[in-house]
């Protein structure tokens, strides 16, 4: 299969178009001034690079933020370039976020944490959730056959493009518009300024005198279509997305591993899966940040991978131009390689004066105009030791490679809830869980999980209980966790704290916990799982969107295992104000806190005994196809059975019998996960061999398909 | 009314307020701030803290005691112990306030 990448987007500092954008980064320009959008005279550092000039319409009825405004911004330019239609074929959408409008209600909702604002579900604060961003998107540029939000920190962007070839190798989608796309505000500048990782000056990537990073924002966007449909419909692609690859290095939830060995198994593993070798890559876009470690860690990395190449390979980094966008970074410099594959011409590291020893690379001092440039390779790397590498080439320069797509197992579960922490057993009956899980339910190494916060313990805990006594390799087993809100309370007190004491107080402990992606980290570092780690959201589906997630990163071959699940940990704000704004109109009982897992593992090419597990993603119930039911089969819900009934009425399985966990884990954001491990519970104890777990929110329906099965065997494409 | 840590007696409870400061900030759940030892190292060995810590210690640090401690290198021979945090705070304490 070829991935050909048939459009690309910017919204940077530097420009709001792709074009605009890389002729400044060629000519050396900073889009650096001091950050004017809130008030940053008590904070260390307040350079950055703001974007101006785009704003959003008001009163349209739709989540709006300025980071959705940059996305829609991107996305457009992404699809008027390649000029497909979402509207008459069927593409995909994934945006890698950590932000959304996170700025828009900072004030807000730290105001009501304070109980200085009303608790009240503003309607404005829908622009909260991650999936605020998909939302919109799906409501201005088309109908999107599948979206997904995905979060890995500062490596947001990579991982949304490695989804989408991920989801490539899926005949449903004829192309897939992928990006990232953050925004500035006072919690991530204060943030970085607690971790002193902001340079006060113009950051310089690389230089002996460095002292951090300027943050940026923006958003980058690209259109992937499968190549044989490119050619088929006539249209000339601009490159290709060759290979990528990502891992965790599961060591520290801020600091970057210091042998840059992960970095250097990202890079290592994204040109083994694109085929091509070090000799034909022509320029790196390096992640660049400008952090005394960062920088370090990646020269060392790249020396590991390139040998002798190193001294040839030119390198730059973007990131003291437009600086350092997070989620958005990893999708701009995507495009930023893209342009250089076909604009041959490389863009400097400004702020590059005397390059430290350490980071002993071919650097790019001023813009290079070079006779080709075959291959790209564009890093990033989060919080959490989140990892991400692409290979971005010219078209068909290496040979086109045979993708096996891989049939995937479900073996473990565990659920924590109101009721405490076990397998599914009982979730069905009894009577109705309310509040929060027991502590006793989350019993971890006291000296391990000093850093966590209550998300990373449920998190971690779950993921201890579903790897407990298994044989998984840890080096390529993932962990994805959806969570709809991420921790709006403690990013709320956080921001408090700043009002109230100044932004020198904030506390660098608590905002690494605010990424979205951090529970993931920790689960990640306490577990020492080296696959993908990432978080999705998406408001009542968040569990649905990880597993389903999951099952694709695996059927890809980007992981061998993982373990995947959603949490939704106690809040005020969401008990309050999000839960009941979020709420469909249904009525509901009042939200509890779950946390819930399955083990998933990509069975090897040989058959094998198991249960297995495939998912259908439809925008409709109209829309879904499911496979036949055995005889016995059952459907499994964590929502009202009436409910779950309207989700499969126009399926063959109509007339199966269903069952519901929600009076076991009550009504939260990741009870999707406790469906699934319910339905695997009824095959493991022979209740039945064919279940279906079933999830909906307003747009999209998911259906997992658990089959006891003596053969799994792996479908091939191309 | 004096707030200085000039005294023999004052420092030793500055020495203690600091530990208790260190086990509730870093989170060292069931450590006994009397245990950590005023001359052994924070960093590294030791305690084992690492410059996550020591980002939480100098903001928590500026929280109790209105003491700033620089950032990078000079922050080093100030975070070598409790003992010489403790006076680099007593030395920039104001002996009234």
């Amino acid at each position: 299969m070829r991935v050909w990448i048939t459009g690309v987007g910017i919204t940077s500092s530097l420009g709001l178009a792709a074009p605009e954008t890389f002729t400044r980064l060629v000519k050396g320009e900073r889009g650096l001034s001091v950050i004017d959008l809130f008030d940053t005279s008590a904070q260390r550092a307040s350079l950055g690079a703001q974007v101006r000039g785009v704003d959003f319409p008001k009163g349209d009825g739709l989540p709006w933020s300025r980071a959705t405004a940059f996305a829609h911004r991107a996305a457009k330019e992404a699809l008027d370039h390649s000029g497909i239609d979402p509207h008459a074929m069927r593409v995909g959408l994934i945006v890698g976020g950590t932000t959304a409008g996170m700025f828009e209600n900072e004030v807000r909702v730290s105001q009501m944490m304070a109980g200085k604002a009303k608790r009240v579900p503003h309607p404005e604060l829908l622009s909260q959730p991650l999936s605020s961003t998909t939302d919109t998107l799906s409501a201005t540029l088309g109908r999107f056959a599948r979206t997904r939000n995905v979060a890995s920190a500062c490596s947001s962007g990579v991982t949304a493009l490695s989804l989408a070839m991920a989801w490539l190798l899926d005949d449903d989608l004829d192309a897939v518009l992928c990006g990232g796309a953050d925004a500035l505000c006072r919690l991530t500048l204060s943030g970085f300024n607690a971790l002193s990782a902001i340079d006060p000056e113009p950051c310089r990537p690389f230089d002996r005198s460095r002292r951090g990073l300027n943050l940026g924002e923006g958003a980058g966007f690209v259109v992937l279509e499968r190549a044989a449909a490119v050619t088929k419909r006539g249209k000339v692609p601009l490159c290709e997305l060759a290979g990528s690859a990502l891992a965790a290095e599961a060591r520290h939830i801020t600091n970057p591993e210091s042998d840059g060995s992960t970095a250097a198994r990202v890079m290592r593993e994204a040109l083994a899966r694109a085929g091509v070798g070090t000799s034909e890559v022509d320029y790196i876009n390096a992640h660049g940040t400008g952090t005394p470690l960062n920088d370090a860690m990646e020269s060392t990395a790249i020396t590991t991978v390139f040998g002798k190449d190193t001294d040839r390979v030119w390198v730059s980094s973007s990131k003291a131009q437009i600086g350092h966008t997070l989620a958005a970074a990893g999708a701009i410099e995507a495009v930023i390689a893209a342009m250089c594959v076909t604009e041959r011409v490389l863009p400097p590291t400004a702020g590059l004066i005397d390059p430290d020893p350490a980071c002993a690379l071919r650097h790019v001092r001023e813009a290079v105009r070079v006779p080709r440039v075959r291959a790209v390779v564009s890093s990033s790397f989060g919080f959490g030791g989140m990892d991400g590498a692409l290979v971005i080439t010219e078209p068909e320069l290496a040979r086109e490679r045979h993708v096996t797509r891989r049939a995937v197992a479900i073996s473990r579960a565990h659920v924590i809830g109101p009721r405490g922490g076990g397998d599914a057993s009982g979730l069905s009956s009894g009577e109705p869980a309310s509040g929060a899980a027991p502590d006793s339910a989350m019993v971890l190494d006291a000296g391990k999980a000093r850093r966590l916060d209550r998300a990373a313990r449920l998190c971690a805990a779950v993921t201890h209980a579903v790897l407990d006594g298994e044989e998984v390799e840890r080096g390529s087993c993932g962990v994805v966790f959806g969570s709809a809100f991420s921790s709006v309370d403690e990013a709320a007190s956080f921001v408090q704290r700043i009002f109230e004491k100044g932004p020198r107080l904030a506390s660098p402990f608590e905002f690494p916990n605010l990424v979205p992606s951090s529970p993931v980290g920790h689960a990640s570092i306490y577990e020492n799982l080296r696959g993908p780690a990432l978080a999705t959201a998406d408001l009542g589906v968040s569990g649905e969107s990880a597993i389903a997630t999951a099952i694709e990163l695996l059927a890809a071959g980007d992981a061998d295992a993982f373990v995947a699940g959603a949490i939704a940990v106690r809040s005020e704000l969401i008990d309050e104000v999000f839960h009941p704004l979020c709420d469909d109109g249904a009525t509901h009982a009042p939200r509890t806190e779950c946390c819930a897992a399955v083990l998933l593992e990509a069975t090897p090419p040989s058959d094998r005994d198991g249960i297995s597990i495939e998912v259908r993603i439809a925008r409709s119930a109209e829309e879904l196809s499911l496979p036949s039911p055995r005889a016995g089969a059952r459907v499994f819900g964590a929502v009202s059975k009436r409910a779950i009934a309207s989700m499969v009425a126009h399926s063959l399985w109509r007339d199966v019998a269903i069952e519901s966990v929600e009076v076991g884990v009550g009504s939260n954001e990741a009870t999707g996960a406790a469906a699934v491990a319910a339905a695997l519970l009824a095959i493991e104890r022979d209740e039945t061999s064919h279940a279906l777990a079933v999830g909906a929110r307003e747009g999209v329906i998911y259906a997992f398909v658990l089959e006891r099965s003596t053969r799994l065997r792996p479908e091939t494409t191309t | 009314m004096s707030r200085g840590y000039e005294s023999t007696h004052m420092s030793a409870d500055l020495r203690r307020e600091i530990k208790e400061l260190i086990v509730k900030e870093l989170n060292l759940e069931g450590r006994d701030p009397g245990s950590i030892e005023d001359d052994a190292p924070l960093f590294g060995e030791g305690l084992g803290l690492d410059s996550l810590d020591a980002l939480q210690l100098a903001m928590s640090v500026e929280e109790r005691f209105g003491v700033r401690i620089p950032e990078g290198e000079a922050a080093r021979p100030i975070f070598r112990s409790v003992a010489a945090l403790a006076a680099h705070v007593a030395s920039v304490t104001p002996a009234a306030g």
